[in-house]
């Protein structure tokens, strides 16, 4: 594919140079032969007359040679440029021409032209041919290329049709005056044919195709198709003369053939164009869409030449804030400030060296150029400010919280149970005073006690653990696991550094599955481990009888606190092996 | 035996008082703070000294400070820290530093003047205590490879002794048993859970400890 890419791109202009090299060789001698000669010049002898061949033939190569590059319009390209030589064969005059081999050409090819640019409308629009499009392609070009061109050729002499200054037929095969005459006149007859057939069937395979391919083919599909109508009118007139003659009203209608692919050629120019154009403006969006703050904020501060030039956003609240979303300074003491407006609202603020105010004209043009890249940066940044607010405020609601279940563990130790502690105590010592029978109530109610004493324990350890809190992670997890049913083991160096979030959100994360196993029965074992360094914290949880559905269940209750210590969590399900891997960061 | 109290709540702080006079104990002082508690303990100089865990300023781990200073500058007192936390963590940090002589009780149980008479007795005489419902925790606990099914019910009974800091002699007489027996079943209790057996019943509790929470 790769080398009948680079063998297509270079077969495609040495195909153009050939053709064009073509036209040079051809059209030289037609530009001197018609000067010598206007009156057989199919197109006329005058400066202008022979301009406009020489331009249609120049242009059918070029546009041909542009449709050629590509490979849906190959076929359609070299049909074109091959109409850039037979334009200037049209073109010729045909009596006194010299030398043999142009007076030959001339006489064999006059009618290729339209034949070639009728097949080129037809072949332009991209997509398949039918059958019928490549019959009726084939039929015009055996036409115009046998039936009214080299067949006729081979049965004229010069000599013997009286013009002795002509030079010698290179194609006679056998002078023959009469069906030569008859010939060339059902040439004319199937030419009314094919250039009509053409016309028609290039201009419904150009109406059907979609509106851009219309819009892009436009050029070649109507100008060929004009020109292979205009090639039947010819034809016509020609058939309703005595013999064919070059006259006016053939010279007219060659000629508006000639001025028609000259348009047509323009047309390929203007749309090659508008693509590059349009190509350009997207690429343009496309900058837009991600312009890069660093490489915009350098831009602005080369335009000044301040390299400590600085790009700050206002956001409605009065803070500034960087490109990364981050506090900017408030105030740029002893800095110029260039503010960028857009609907009476400031997107950006330029501070730059105040030395530098006598610049601004300079910044004010590199900031208008900025123009969407600058608002799209200023979006940016605000809202990476607004998601830093927000997990800035997730993080305080589960820090708030904790301190609060913390407090609420606390008063709880210390103040009710504490004094049930002092009610289980008296209520002994009035049993020890107490009658026999009176001292059995005082145990009974002592004992009710004790089991309130019990049960508030274990509420305030589910409330808050206070062994995490007070003395680590590796504290904690192990309290953990000596509370728990489930066989829990925890290993692993510990943490480094130490961070209460990242703990805390570690501790969490091996409770729930510890809690999640309790409810199953498939003898679920919990391994923990937890290791990091001064950077960060990472707990590994390898849970055997833990299926996909819990370790989801464990994921949505434990997904909040993992993201309020910045951490990440990352679950696999095999089999029955759940295993839950966290890491946080560390940084305080 | 004396007795010095440091319990920052006087109306349990008094209770306890008459519970342990009641229960023959000679209470020589009560204290409401770590400071007052060790201005005590140095002018009295007590067999024991019955000290929570939480006491003022901070109501954090000021009981188990001053203990560990008892215990380094008045070797004499013996300390049993009372606390309601149902953790092994405190009493290892107690007995890391200062494996005999000490003792850490639920604080649950101070109404039981039997149970705290009996690990005020223990610590004085130089052994450790442990509040049996921690050990039974542990020994409650799930494991993956349970070693312990592998021990006959009088050897659990061993082991969870052991791990309270009873020492041999202890066990001898709370399970009326001969010396001999006790030392083959914490022989046979050794070998089957694999620890290495520490001379000292003191530093033993540690291990046991320690192997139960692994």
């Amino acid at each position: 594919m790769k080398a009948r890419g680079r063998a297509a791109s270079l077969a495609f202009p040495a195909a153009a140079a050939l053709m064009a090299a073509a036209v040079l060789a051809v059209g030289v001698p037609m530009v001197r032969l018609a000067a010598s000669y206007p009156d057989t010049a199919p197109g006329g002898g005058a400066l202008w007359q022979v301009a406009l061949q020489a331009a249609a033939a120049a242009g059918a190569v070029a546009a041909g040679a542009a449709l050629a590059a590509h490979r849906t319009t190959a076929l359609c390209g070299t049909l074109l440029m091959l109409a850039g030589p037979a334009v200037v064969i049209a073109a010729v005059p045909v009596a006194p021409a010299r030398p043999a081999l142009l007076f030959t050409i001339a006489l064999a090819g006059p009618a290729l032209a339209p034949a070639l640019l009728g097949s080129a409308a037809l072949t332009c629009p991209a997509g398949r041919l039918s059958n019928w499009d490549r019959l009726a392609v084939a039929v015009s070009l055996v036409v115009a290329g046998l039936v009214c061109g080299l067949l006729p050729a081979t049965l004229f002499d010069s000599k013997a049709s009286g013009c002795f200054t002509c030079a010698a037929n290179l194609a006679e095969v056998h002078a023959a005056p009469d069906l030569r005459a008859s010939l060339i006149r059902w040439g004319l007859a199937l030419t009314i044919g094919t250039g009509t057939g053409m016309a028609v069937l290039a201009t419904r395979r150009w109406l059907r195709a979609p509106r851009i391919v219309r819009l892009v083919n436009a050029p070649v599909a109507v100008g060929g198709a004009a020109v292979a109508l205009l090639s039947a009118a010819a034809a016509g007139y020609a058939l309703a003369q005595p013999v064919p003659v070059i006259d006016a009203p053939s010279r007219a209608i060659w000629l508006a053939q000639c001025a028609i692919v000259v348009l047509m050629a323009g047309g390929v120019a203007a749309t090659a164009l508008r693509t590059r154009r349009l190509a350009s403006q997207i690429a343009a969006q496309v900058l837009a869409a991600t312009p890069d703050a660093a490489a915009l904020q350098h831009s602005l501060a080369q335009s000044i030449d301040d390299p400590g030039l600085a790009l700050v956003f206002p956001r409605d609240d009065g803070t500034v804030i960087d490109a990364a979303g981050q506090p900017a300074s408030a105030d740029g003491a002893g800095l110029a400030v260039a503010t960028v407006r857009r609907a009476s609202r400031t997107v950006a603020e330029v501070r730059y060296r105040a030395e530098l105010a006598g610049a601004e004209q300079l910044l004010g043009t590199a900031v208008r150029s900025a123009g969407l890249a600058l608002e799209h940066v200023a979006a940016q940044a605000r809202l990476r400010a607004e998601l830093a607010d927000l997990a800035a405020s997730r993080r305080r609601i589960i820090e708030d919280g904790d301190a609060e279940r913390r407090r609420l563990e606390r008063d709880l130790h210390d103040g009710a149970q504490q004094r049930l502690i002092g009610l289980q105590l008296f209520m002994q010592l009035a049993a020890d005073d107490a009658s026999d029978a009176q001292a059995e109530t005082y145990h009974a109610a002592r004992r009710i006690v004790s089991t309130a004493l019990a049960d508030l324990r274990d509420l305030a350890h589910g409330i808050h653990p206070a062994a995490l809190t007070d003395d680590g992670l590796m504290t904690g997890l192990r309290t953990l696991a000596n509370r728990s049913p489930v066989p829990l083991s925890i290993g692993g160096t510990g943490p480094v550094a130490r961070s209460a979030a990242a703990e805390a959100a570690a501790y969490r994360l091996v409770a729930y599955t510890a809690h999640t196993a309790r409810r199953l029965n498939s003898g679920p074992v919990i391994r923990a481990a937890v290791d990091g360094d001064e950077a960060i914290l990472r707990v590994r949880i390898e849970a055997d009888g833990i299926g996909g559905k819990q370790a989801a269940e464990i994921m949505a209750r434990a997904s909040d606190r993992v993201a309020a210590a910045s951490g990440s969590a990352a679950v696999k399900t095999t089999a029955a092996r759940t295993t839950i891997t966290a890491v946080f960061p560390c940084a305080s | 035996m004396r007795v010095v109290i440091a319990e920052d709540m006087a109306l349990l702080r008094q209770g306890l008082a008459r519970l342990l006079t009641d229960a023959g104990f000679d209470v020589v002082g009560g204290a409401g703070d770590a400071d007052e508690l060790l201005e005590m303990v140095a002018r009295s100089e007590p067999d024991a000294a019955l000290i929570d865990i939480k006491m003022p300023p901070t109501h954090t781990d000021e009981g188990l400070r001053a203990a560990a200073v008892i215990r380094e500058r008045y070797p004499k007192t013996a300390v049993l820290l009372l606390s309601s936390y149902l953790e092994a963590r405190y009493a290892e940090a107690l007995l890391k530093d200062h494996p005999a002589g000490a003792g850490y009780l639920l604080k649950d149980r101070v109404y039981d003047a039997a149970a705290l008479g009996e690990a005020l007795r223990r610590v004085s005489t130089g052994e450790c205590v442990i509040d049996p419902e921690i050990i039974s925790q542990l020994l409650r606990r799930g494991r993956e490879r349970n070693p312990l099914d592998a021990l006959t019910e009088r050897e659990r009974e061993i082991l969870s002794l052991m791990a309270q800091g009873y020492s041999n002699d202890s066990i001898c007489h709370r399970l009326v048993i001969s010396r001999r027996t006790v030392e083959s079943h914490v022989s046979s209790v050794f070998a089957k859970l694999g620890i290495v057996e520490s001379p000292e019943s003191s530093r033993r509790v540690l291990a046991v400890l320690a192997y139960l929470q692994d």
